[in-house]
């Protein structure tokens, strides 16, 4: 087993997964410098997401977890479905575009839903350089939500 | 086609990847009612590794059988208890 590269393993651990799980899906690997992502395709994989994309994320951490036991550094490891990461971040986008309007608009703090740590920092970043709004995170664990906060003249406090 | 869950299995599957004594991962399903009870017993010194920060890795855990157990059309209620 100590032979075995990170992305064998994974994708090794991640069929085994599928098949007892009742799936018939075939996982494909793709090696980026930053990311291992692992791809799975088949029948039925879109059910695999989850509501938000909690199965989805299960997997992923249970896989790295897998993976790297033992190890010092490693990649992180990504499991998607169908394009599903990227669709997301798309809907994160627009959503923290539409939010900051709105929080510029009304003046008044926006609450946005509670989000994974990687969802939440997808809006953050795109909000870092959006003039007359900030965010913050408030709660915790899995009740963790982002907050837009605006910074204009006028905005309450 | 589609192949059948095998929720005990996926279980210890994903668990002997987590801890460091894989020989001490058992997964034992007591039926209680209407609810299946798979029972994850493993050394002492990896109860961390399956239950995680927080809970992180049993959340997952669960969120996983709970996939498996919808896919599979399991009509039983399923849960995962996590002993010594």
């Amino acid at each position: 087993m100590a032979d075995k590269t990170e992305a064998e393993r994974g994708q090794e651990y991640l069929t085994e997964i599928l098949k007892l799980m009742g799936y018939q899906g075939d996982v494909t690997v793709h090696e980026g410098e930053d990311r291992l992502t692992l791809e799975v395709k088949g029948e039925d994989v879109g059910q695999l997401i989850g509501r938000k994309g909690a199965t989805l994320d299960a997997l992923q951490l249970l896989v790295a977890k897998m993976v790297t036991k033992g190890a010092e550094t490693t990649r992180p490891i990504v499991v998607d479905v169908a394009g599903y990461r990227e669709q997301r971040n798309g809907e994160l986008l627009a959503m923290a575009a539409k939010k900051s309007d709105e929080a510029i608009k009304t003046g008044r703090v926006i609450a946005l839903e509670p989000m994974s740590a990687h969802d939440r920092r997808v809006i953050h970043v795109a909000l870092t350089d959006t003039p007359g709004v900030t965010t913050r995170s408030e709660g915790e664990g899995v009740n963790r939500r982002l907050m837009i906060v605006p910074t204009g003249p006028g905005a309450a406090s | 086609m589609s192949a059948t869950p095998n929720l005990p299995e996926l279980i210890a599957y994903i668990s002997r990847g987590l801890v460091d004594h894989p020989d001490q991962v058992s997964v034992e399903v007591v039926r209680e009612d209407r609810t299946d009870v798979l029972e994850l017993t493993v050394d002492r010194e990896d109860l961390g590794k399956v239950i995680g920060k927080q809970g992180r890795i049993a959340r997952a855990l669960r969120e996983v059988l709970n996939a498996a157990a919808t896919r599979g059309k399991i009509r039983t209620r399923t849960v995962l208890e996590i002993l010594e």
